[in-house]
């Protein structure tokens, strides 16, 4: 008996002593045995799609400041802004891969600008097993994705941008090939989803996660996009909507849809417009460039630090990395309320 | 002879190499704890494969037959009574192809032998070592097996108990006339019961025959028989 | 002394029962004044989901029980080489990330999977998935408690069993098997209650057709928590009248624990 407690204590005392431990390495770099300052934890709530791009930030930043700890937490964007909006989480950084949904859930609350930093594009993932792969190009994409044989997969546009800018990518497909079948043929005769014309332009109201009832012979969906990757990566299916970024950075290969329909490009931004998205929960959602948003929520608990890092994500360093990866920068970065700006990122937008 | 048990059995930091053999009447095998006693029977039963040796009885090899085969009794020291089912169906279990009613004559039957029909509905954890042994000694004598194996059948009962229960194991013996193979350490109760005997030391049968050859060999050595007035004390 | 001994008893004890309760407290008494509560009691989706759940965690604690009772009962009773070996690959469900759990079953029920590949059974998307999911994590609750369940039946009673002329399949369903049943039915109900709060290996190799855990994540990621909280609270309330009436019904308040 006297063994299992002394082993106790030895357990609690070493559990201890490694706080201990990480406070000593603090108090040595900061050059002041007495002091003994807690490390600064700098949190990051970002899009799945910028995991990567963030990696090499946070390696960049945690060199440039070693007395703060950066820990990112990657999520659906929505979810992203629901820990703070809703769960009432602090974060000091936010990354939406959809600036428009900063303005939407945060304003004027819990954020008061947006920084517009990056662009995505969205392309049809594949590899080498997946079925026509030899075949497929960006001009017959959708004759393959029609074969009754062929699997394809898009993220829950409830959920998640990547899955309602699918839908879009779609919809536009048949203005831009006049081909006014390829969203009934692909996805409306295996599920619920189906857009609708409107006074020209052509929505889609999203029915509940639970009642789009996809023909899982012929789809697959999941919450998120990172959710389907394992799903090409074991041929469960063959095809996958997803971001430039993200394919690139995982080593699929992918076909390049035309500009027109693919949500890269500002030229485009009125074609675009004329798909539009509600969500179950009545969010409108109308077709638009992807671009990624940050900001620094109003409950942040180390602003300084956050404003470095965004200036970190908007500055030289910042945008050779986006670029590498996949994910264009914007340049100029754009911002929506300059005057609400905090002062140090001001000169950026002058 | 009617059994004959020729084995070698080799346990982590024990080893049994016994040459034993009995006729058709009692035969106690005597010996201290943890001469090897429990695991000759065990063998017998054949609950125990032995490493080397054959186990033969009425001349028929039984070495590589599967204890349900045999129709050898086993009653184990804890009497080992089903505890989720009463002493009625206890009793019962080695009946199976047999009819109900049948089945239900053959348990009262045996059950008024040995005493123990008002306790046919009681559950075993309800019931005193004497008749927890009682019981037990119904449920291996109801098959009608060839042979009853008994390991230490009166350890755990108290002295008034004791007698009895000897006073019974006679009765079963001139009752039923199964040939019995009984385990204990206790040289008064193998003096009262046996015909036949073994003693058993470290894994090896050291003497066996008639009972009254054993014993008065047994008599002889001085420790033995010091031990054996220390029980006689304890009997008066 | 004794007096400090108790206090400090109850006191921890009293620590760690609030420390399970107030967070399901809380969920609970929050959906009294939620609207979204009466509303979520009248859809159906949830309750289809919710049917599901338990019917797929049924299903897969049947197999659990089928399959796994036989090797929790030679891991009881026999040794031999490797043994410590299955015992540790028994356990790896209890270790590995959900998720991770998930990508592994879609690796071998997927459509190009091991198994996949040539079972007329789909498993992605579809019930058999998610079944295989519950299973994978559940099993390792049902084998250990079956498995103590059969180590604590003395095998003097089958051994007995077997010279009163019983085969050994009669011994271990007239013996064994009654004898450990209570153990074996705690773990099956423990099993199949972590089926059902599965999400992370279910949600990847079959977010189709929706178990309430999914649907509730579904709920708070498309609307948030006002529409996750009333299936979570649902969910909570429907287990738990579950779970006590099945207690209830197999140890009738525990009375008969001590009847050995």
């Amino acid at each position: 008996m006297k063994r299992y407690i002394l082993l106790l204590i030895l357990l609690i005392l070493a559990a201890l002593l490694c706080g201990c431990v990480q406070n000593t390495g603090k108090t040595e770099q900061a050059g002041n045995a007495h002091v003994q300052s807690e490390k600064v934890v700098l949190k990051v709530f970002h899009a799945g799609s910028l995991t990567e791009p963030m990696k090499e930030l946070t390696k960049i930043f945690e060199e440039r400041y070693p007395g703060v700890e950066v820990q990112c937490e990657a999520a659906g964007s929505a979810k992203t802004i629901r820990k703070v909006t809703e769960l009432h989480r602090n974060a000091d950084v936010i990354a939406s891969a959809d600036y428009t949904l900063i303005p939407k859930m945060m304003y004027p609350e819990y954020a008061n600008w947006t920084i517009m930093f990056a662009k995505n594009q969205m392309v049809l993932a594949y590899t080498n097993e997946s079925k026509y792969a030899s075949k497929i190009n960006s001009n017959n994409w959708y004759q393959i994705l029609r074969r009754p044989e062929v699997r394809f997969g898009f993220s829950n546009p409830n959920d998640d941008p990547c899955g309602y800018r699918s839908q879009m990518v779609l919809q536009l497909a048949e203005l831009y090939y006049n081909d006014s079948k390829i969203y009934d043929d692909l996805v409306a005769k295996h599920s619920n989803l189906k857009f609708v014309e409107e006074n020209g332009t052509y929505v889609l109201r999203m029915p509940n996660s639970e009642n789009i009832n996809p023909d899982t012979n012929k789809l697959m969906i999941r919450s998120m996009e990172m959710e389907l990757i394992s799903g090409l990566e074991t041929g469960e299916i063959d095809y996958l909507f997803i971001y430039r970024s993200v394919a690139q950075q995982h080593h699929f290969r992918f076909i390049e849809l035309p500009p027109q329909i693919d949500l890269s490009s500002n030229q485009y931004a009125d074609f675009y417009k004329k798909v539009v998205v509600v969500q179950a929960n009545g969010k409108k959602i109308a077709g638009k460039p992807v671009v990624y948003g940050i900001t620094i929520p109003e409950n942040s608990m180390h602003k300084d630090y956050a404003e470095k890092f965004v200036e970190l994500v908007i500055g030289k360093e910042g945008q050779k990395i986006f670029k590498e990866l996949g994910q264009p920068p914007l340049m100029p970065p754009r911002v929506d309320n300059a005057d609400k700006l905090p002062e140090s990122l001001k000169r950026f937008f002058s | 002879m009617f059994l004959e048990v020729n084995a070698e059995k080799n346990l982590e930091n024990f080893r049994l190499e016994v040459n034993f053999s009995m006729g058709r009447g009692y035969c106690v095998i005597l010996g201290p704890t943890g001469a090897g006693k429990s695991l000759l029977l065990e063998i017998i039963a054949g609950i125990v494969k032995p490493d080397k040796g054959r186990v033969s009885m009425d001349g028929k090899d039984i070495t590589d037959l599967p204890p349900e085969k045999r129709g050898i009794g086993f009653v184990p020291q804890d009497c080992a009574l089903f505890p989720h089912m009463n002493v009625r169906k206890n009793i019962a279990y080695g009946l199976r192809h047999e009819k109900g009613h049948e089945k239900d004559k053959k348990v009262k039957e045996i059950a008024e032998k040995l005493g123990i029909l008002h306790l046919l509905d009681r559950k075993p954890a309800t019931l005193s070592g004497g008749e927890m042994q009682r019981v037990a000694l119904a449920r291996a004598l109801v098959i009608k097996p060839k042979l009853i194996l008994l390991d230490e059948p009166l350890s755990a009962v108290d002295l008034g108990t004791k007698k009895k229960l000897i006073n019974e194991l006679k009765y079963v013996r001139s009752e039923f006339g199964i040939p019995i193979a009984h385990v204990t350490h206790d040289i008064l109760e193998a003096a009262m019961l046996a015909e036949e005997m073994a003693v058993v030391m470290n894994g090896r049968i050291v003497k066996s025959g008639r009972a009254e050859d054993v014993l008065c060999y047994e008599f002889c050595d001085g420790s033995l028989f010091k031990k054996f007035s220390e029980i006689m004390e304890q009997w008066k | 002394m004794r007096h400090s001994f108790f206090l400090i008893l109850t006191a921890f004890s009293a620590l760690i029962v609030l420390f399970i309760l107030l967070p399901i407290a809380v969920t609970i008494s929050t959906q009294f004044y939620n609207p979204g509560f009466a509303q979520a009691m009248r859809d159906r989706a949830v309750w289809n989901s919710i049917l599901l759940t338990y019917y797929a965690a049924l299903l897969s604690t049947l197999t659990a029980i089928i399959f796994g009772t036989p090797l929790a009962y030679i891991l009881s009773r026999y040794s031999f080489p490797g043994r410590s070996i299955v015992e540790g690959i028994a356990d790896i469900p209890v270790v590995i990330p959900h998720t991770a759990a998930g990508i592994s079953l879609l690796a071998v029920f997927g459509s190009n999977g091991l198994i996949g590949s040539f079972s007329p059974v789909k498993f992605v998307d579809a019930l058999p998935g998610i079944v295989v999911a519950m299973l994978f994590v559940s099993v390792p609750i049902y084998l250990n408690a079956a498995r103590e369940g059969f180590g604590s039946v003395d095998v003097r009673f089958e051994q007995v069993a077997r010279t009163l002329g019983a085969s050994q399949w009669r011994v271990f369903f007239t013996i064994s098997l009654p004898l450990a049943a209570r153990h074996i039915a705690a773990g099956a109900l423990m099993a199949w209650a972590r089926a059902i709060s599965e999400f992370g290996a279910i949600v990847v190799i079959a977010y189709y057709p929706m178990v309430a855990p999914t649907l509730i994540y579904e709920r708070y990621i498309s609307t948030g928590l006002s529409a996750a909280g009333p299936v979570t609270a649902i969910l909570i309330l429907l287990s738990l009248v579950v779970f006590v009436a099945i207690r209830i019904l197999l140890w009738g308040k525990n009375v008969s624990r001590s009847e050995r």
